[in-house]
């Protein structure tokens, strides 16, 4: 039989290492990607200021709102750029362009929505945010002769619904974690309940096993309600 | 005689350069540029719907991998960015995993960790790899999985007896739970089972216990009833309300459960073949090619020649593996690899090109033990090709992570009137037009609706209660685009058609080019003057976002593109029409700034 390359057992140690190295390359990944996410931030915070001096609004709204995007926690780059998506609106407002206005809301707005998580980063502007975009949009229905009463009402609570409709966060990361359990769980039962000769290491065996059913149980149930 | 601190510092560097060092280099590096190459916006093809599930719960395409779309809700949490960042995150995570699982499986087949290090490098910075690693996709979990098959299955691996069974049948379990093309790895799978159960003392165990571990494998498909029944998923495709439901998307029915596309191209074999090698050649930059027939020759015809040699039998269940995932499985593919259509069926050469690189490793293998280098030669070695890898791929990766389906989204959506519905075909609209609606919410009072979807009852169902509108049922193959659309219209609701689906629109309605849209008039009312269309075009192209430079035709990008040509092209025909020469060349000067540039010549020999 040919003899393994690597005859290390798995023990308390091993497996504490290679957690290890894999928590580090882990925050490694994340520290570029955060990274990256916060210097694309400051490039298209400083083209956006750069257009909006010179009055070119549509492309200052492009960069605005890619700034607002570029999410990271504690780094108030993106806030940024959402008060210069307003400043966008309110001199477009000024110069009479409205359509541009409701651009640069929507655009406030789709910047907070996509950077969701376990909590919602700049939530206080989304109310206001969600008045202005309704009022203009029922403006624009009436303008277009096709009005109907409850136009604003209706788009307002459309707008709402989509924070309201979101699954809830805390269930649903319970979930992943019982996912994530249940595989780690299983490969327990593999490298501490089995034997080399194919024989149960019972007590091993059957704790993991029952963890396994526990955890894979809880995920499917949470997935579904979260 | 050195002092104790100089001792120190040459312990260090001899640990550096040392294995270890090597492989902190190797996986800190694909660290390092996967996370700085993210892609961070929705793209073409399935990208924007796994994209879209990263934000919420839902189910997939058929067969609904439901365990790549369970990974995606993991970092659901994180506050970062956007859900199609973090989907591309969590899958660079995978992406470095399938790193690790080929550097093990090259040294479960015998490489020493220079030739395995050689080989994950060349794979990692393949632009195919690095493309399908940075951005939401599936094949790099399918890549991981299979190849950790192969690890485990290694005659030199660690794992040993019923554990081996039992890994094995967890692995093929789960990669099933991935990517049914993981059947394909059977081969490897059984060889590696028939071993374990051999090496096992109680044989009959040892293959209960990999049937077991496998059913466990495949329990992520129970996800897929539990998703669909959760009142706030965002997308699911397909109806889980019986048993039959959740079957039909296992074995993906509406595609054909042996077919790749929904649509069929005749293509010969050997076409899919030739395309299939020229692309391995050209993602390994040749030298990972000429390593990997280097290796097979050698793994086959070499017996015994060096200590660590994998044996015969195991070689030719690999190589067999590799026929299977490779050739075998492209020839049977229904999309010829031309244009976009190319850009779907490369995805799957991912498979072939990460087993095949285990025999990269062991032709690199063969080179190595003749030279006996250095640590600190073989440091230098790994260094120089990481670099020289990721320079030569780093501009196609650029090319597929183009923000150009994503800004084409918003550019349609930021242009039209409230309450509209969009009508379109093509996945990366469906998908794309998904994304932005359903998991960043934006104009939920628009509906994009695809009449090619309107088969399926569950679809229907879903647009009916988004619009609000009694729409046709389909007459048995056929769905009236002309019955969607006079349902719309007399509702008095603003229509546009993203592109040229069928005959019915145009001959029943008058259209008019609006942007990157045609607006559908309803029925009896006539047209602008082209001045007037051109006057709204200029309005528009105005606010949209157009890319700083072209796209590559055959693209996804390149595909968009068009869209953005043809309203300048319809107009420069209509003032050809009326003699309005000045304003017809005008309006060609603009479709051809915006014209998507050929394909490199090498791709387009290959895709001809």
């Amino acid at each position: 039989m040919l003899e393994p390359r690597d005859e290390r057992p798995w023990g308390p140690r091993r497996i504490a290492g290679a957690v290890g190295v894999v928590l580090l390359l882990l925050a490694g990944l994340f520290a570029v990607a955060a990274g990256r996410a916060a210097v694309s931030c400051r490039k298209e915070l400083h083209a956006a200021e750069g257009f909006l001096a010179s009055g070119d609004l549509a492309s200052a709204l492009l960069a605005a709102r890619h700034a607002a995007e570029w999410y990271v926690p504690l780094d108030g780059c993106s806030e940024v750029g959402l008060t210069l998506l307003d400043e966008v609106a309110a001199k477009a407002d000024a110069t009479g362009q409205g359509e541009l206005a409701l651009v640069a809301l929507r655009s406030a707005r789709t910047s907070i929505m996509l950077t969701r998580g376990l909590y919602t980063p700049h939530a206080g502007r989304l109310p206001r945010l969600h008045a202005e975009i309704a009022a203009r949009m029922a403006a624009e229905r009436r303008l277009s002769g096709k009005a109907q009463p409850d136009d604003q009402a209706r788009y307002l609570a459309q707008l709402d619904g989509y924070e309201a409709r979101r699954p809830n966060p805390w269930l649903a990361l319970a979930g992943s974690l019982g996912f994530v359990g249940w595989l780690g769980a299983v490969a327990g039962f593999a490298w501490f309940g089995l034997r080399a000769d194919g024989s149960f290491v019972w007590k091993a065996a059957l704790g993991w096993a029952g963890t396994a059913l526990v955890l894979f149980c809880l995920w499917l149930t949470l997935v579904r309600y979260a | 005689m050195p002092s104790e601190r100089q001792s120190e510092r040459y312990e260090t560097l001899a640990w550096l350069v040392g294995p270890k060092g090597l492989m902190l280099l190797l996986f800190g590096c694909i660290a390092v540029v996967y996370g700085a190459t993210l892609s961070t916006e929705v793209l073409g093809g399935d990208a924007g719907e796994f994209a879209t599930l990263a934000g919420g719960p839902g189910v997939a395409h058929p067969p609904g991998y439901p365990l790549y779309t369970m990974l995606l809700r993991l970092l659901d949490f994180v506050p970062i960015a956007s859900p199609a960042a973090r989907a591309s995150f969590l899958t660079a995570v995978i992406g470095m995993g399938a790193a690790v699982g080929l550097f093990r499986a090259a040294i479960a087949w015998g490489a020493e960790p220079l030739a395995a290090g050689v080989a994950v490098v060349i794979w990692a910075f393949a632009p195919l790899t690095w493309s399908l690693s940075t951005s939401p996709e599936v094949f790099a979990l399918n890549a991981a999985l299979c190849v950790g098959m192969v690890a485990v299955a290694g005659p030199f691996s660690p794992h040993r007896g019923t554990l081996r069974a039992g890994l094995l049948g967890l692995l093929a379990g789960l990669a099933l739970s991935n990517h049914h093309s993981a059947v394909l790895m059977a081969p490897i799978g059984f060889y590696g089972l028939v071993v374990g159960i051999r090496e096992s003392v109680a044989p009959l165990r040892a293959l209960g216990v990999a049937l077991g571990a496998a059913l466990v494998g495949l329990l992520p498909y129970a996800l897929l009833e539990s998703q669909a029944a959760n009142p706030e998923a965002l997308w699911v495709w397909g109806d889980f309300t019986a048993l039959q439901g959740l079957v039909h998307h296992i074995l993906r029915v509406d595609f054909g459960t042996l077919q790749l596309g929904i649509r069929a191209d005749k293509v010969d074999a050997w076409t899919q073949v030739g395309a299939l090698t020229i692309a391995l050649m050209e993602q390994t930059h040749w030298v990972g090619f000429i390593a990997f027939l280097g290796g097979t020759v050698w793994l086959l015809s070499t017996r015994n020649r060096f200590a660590q040699m994998p044996p015969r039998l195991a070689v030719v269940f690999l190589v067999v593996t590799l026929v299977c995932v490779g050739p075998l499985f492209v020839s049977l593919m229904n999309l010829a690899p031309v244009g976009v259509a190319a850009r779907v069926v490369e995805r799957f050469y991912l498979l072939p090109l990460t087993i095949g690189s285990v025999i990269v490793a062991l032709g690199f293998e063969g080179w190595f033990r003749r030279l006996e280098l250095r640590n600190d030669v073989q440091f230098s070695i790994l260094g120089a090709l990481i670099t020289l890898c990721a320079a030569m791929s780093f501009q196609q990766v650029r090319e597929h992570h183009r923000p150009d389906v994503s800004r084409y989204v918003e550019n349609v959506l930021v242009s039209v009137p409230a309450r509209a519905v969009i009508m379109g075909t093509e996945d990366h609209r469906l998908f794309g037009f998904l994304y932005h609606q359903a998991a960043l919410g934006e104009r939920a009072d628009v509906q994009y609706l695809d009449p090619t979807m309107m088969h399926y009852a569950w679809y229907r169902n879903r647009m009916a209660e988004l619009t609000g509108l009694t729409l046709p049922e389909p007459e048995g193959e056929t769905v009236s685009t002309v019955a969607i659309a006079d349902a719309v219209l007399s509702a008095g609701r603003p229509l546009f058609v993203t592109n040229i689906f069928s005959s019915g629109i145009p001959k029943n309605f008058a259209t008019y080019p609006a942007g990157l849209l045609y607006r559908v008039l309803p029925r009896g009312a006539s047209p602008p003057h082209p001045l007037e269309v051109e006057r709204l075009n200029v309005e528009l192209f105005e606010r949209y976002w157009l890319p700083e430079y072209p796209a590559v035709a055959g693209s996804w990008a390149g595909l968009v593109a068009q869209d953005y040509v043809r309203p300048w092209e319809q107009l420069a025909s209509a003032f050809a029409a009326i003699s309005m020469g000045d304003r017809a060349e005008g309006c060609r000067h603009r479709a051809d700034a915006l014209r998507p540039t050929p394909a490199p010549t090498f791709r387009r020999r290959l895709t001809r």
